[in-house]
């Protein structure tokens, strides 16, 4: 009798241990403010090798500055890079360039049921990765922006996937590390932690 | 004797105890091992729509870039209708302005941009919901807006059939609903669901998923009513 409670406490310790470390991932305290866009990505890219085949230009840059554009129901980040150096480009490598992205201050929607009283922007967050920021460098996979939430610009292939954040010489995955394990990550789990000079030579390796 | 019997005892007691400890462990992130164990793997968030699933309402924005979308929104909100939850049943109706709407699809010309749609929470004031960086929602809801990316969508390489639009517009409906992405990397081709986070379930599954399939009624079933 003694032994079947013991048993009890000890499978509800375990229930409660594990529950706190999944409501742990949850809430974030103390985090940076952050809203979750869900998207699904149009093109799906699984390796380092598959972004380098498809990339128009692959530089190593460094952000400038980022200017919020907002358009339609979504906000934007245009960042301004300085070019430190050009790993594939099928034209004339610039020297400065222009990247877009989904993400930054979203602004508040139509009120349904509030009393309007607390309308204010927040930062959004394309699946857990933030923008980039300015004075952060980055390996970055990239097209040609066509369209209209501004002009003159580069997207980088699936956003996050074709991201690669470098802090002192290193690939350093910018977003929240618990979701890393998830399908659409594999580009970053590929390279996560690995130095910017491996990052070059798979690069290299699989330029056609 | 008796003391060397009473201790090995006491040892087999107490690897007992661990191993129902860990079986606890086990049963209390079952749910976050999803396929593994049988479960639904896009799994709802830990926060709602505020007032549940049922009779709820969607818009469809008259600026929506093109018109020819809206009947495929339609099917793919629909598609979800009639599902059953742990204590409800999923009905979405449409309405013509956006007072009082749950979920509110616009269809615009972003461009070339990797995402073909994106699915933001609001509260009642309008503003986005606060998580925690790259985490679901930690709080309810009141409504959900839905962008699709025009110009993507007309792209024939890219959907060269209704049924694929509908299968982003459906997806961004799961969203609405308050299910998350089905993301374990080994699951394809095993689980063919709408809630993947690309277009994989529609491009790798036969047939091409544009419903909610097994999993997502999985999903489903486990929403808060």
């Amino acid at each position: 009798m003694k032994r079947a409670g013991v048993a009890i406490v000890a499978l509800a310790l375990g229930l409660v241990i594990g529950g706190l470390g999944r409501a742990a991932i949850v809430p974030g305290s103390g985090s940076q403010a952050i809203v979750p866009m869900k998207a699904i990505l149009a093109v799906n890219y699984q390796s380092v090798a598959g972004l380098t085949r498809a990339a128009q230009l692959i530089v190593f840059a460094r952000a400038s500055f980022t200017e919020d554009v907002q358009y339609g129901q979504l906000p934007f980040a245009v960042t301004t890079l300085e070019v430190l150096d050009v790993l594939k480009s099928n034209r004339a490598a610039p020297g400065r360039l222009r990247v877009l992205e989904l993400g930054g201050r979203l602004q508040p929607g139509p009120v349904k049921g509030g009393d309007g009283a607390m309308r204010e922007s927040r930062t959004v967050s394309l699946e857990g990765v933030p923008v980039m920021k300015p004075g952060a460098e980055y390996v970055l996979f990239l097209e040609p922006y066509v369209g209209s939430v501004t002009s003159d610009a580069w997207v980088a292939l699936g956003q996050f996937q074709g991201t690669f954040e470098i802090v002192r010489g290193e690939v350093t995955y910018g977003g929240d590390r618990r979701l890393l394990s998830e399908a659409e990550f594999a580009t970053q789990r590929e390279f996560d932690a690995h130095s910017l000079t491996a990052l070059r030579d798979e690069v290299h390796t699989n330029v056609p | 004797m008796t003391w060397s019997r009473k201790n090995s005892s006491r040892k087999h007691s107490i690897i007992g105890y661990l191993f129902v400890l860990c079986l606890g462990l086990v049963g209390s992130t079952a749910t976050s091992l999803g396929p593994l164990l049988g479960r639904a793997d896009a799994l709802p968030y830990s926060y709602r729509l505020i007032g549940g699933v049922n009779g709820r309402y969607f818009w469809i924005s008259p600026t929506t870039a093109n018109h020819a979308y809206d009947n495929i929104i339609r099917a793919g909100v629909s598609s979800w209708n009639g599902l059953a939850t742990s204590s409800s049943t999923v009905l979405f109706t449409e309405l013509t302005s956006n007072a009082g709407t749950q979920a509110d699809f616009y269809a615009l010309d972003y461009g070339n941009t990797p995402w073909v749609g994106v699915t933001v929470m609001r509260d009642a004031n309008g503003n986005g919901v606060v998580t925690a960086a790259g985490q679901p929602p930690y709080a309810d809801w009141t409504y959900s807006e839905v962008s699709l990316n025009d110009y993507l969508l007309r792209q024939p390489n890219l959907f060269p059939s209704t049924n694929k639009i509908q299968n982003v517009a459906g997806h961004e409906m799961g969203h609405a609903l308050g299910l998350d992405h089905t993301s374990n990397p080994n699951d394809l081709p095993l689980i063919c669901a709408l809630m993947w986070p690309n277009l994989a379930s529609y491009e790798q599954c036969t047939p091409p998923v544009f419903t909610p399939q097994g999993d997502d009624r999985n999903s489903v079933r486990l929403l808060s009513p």
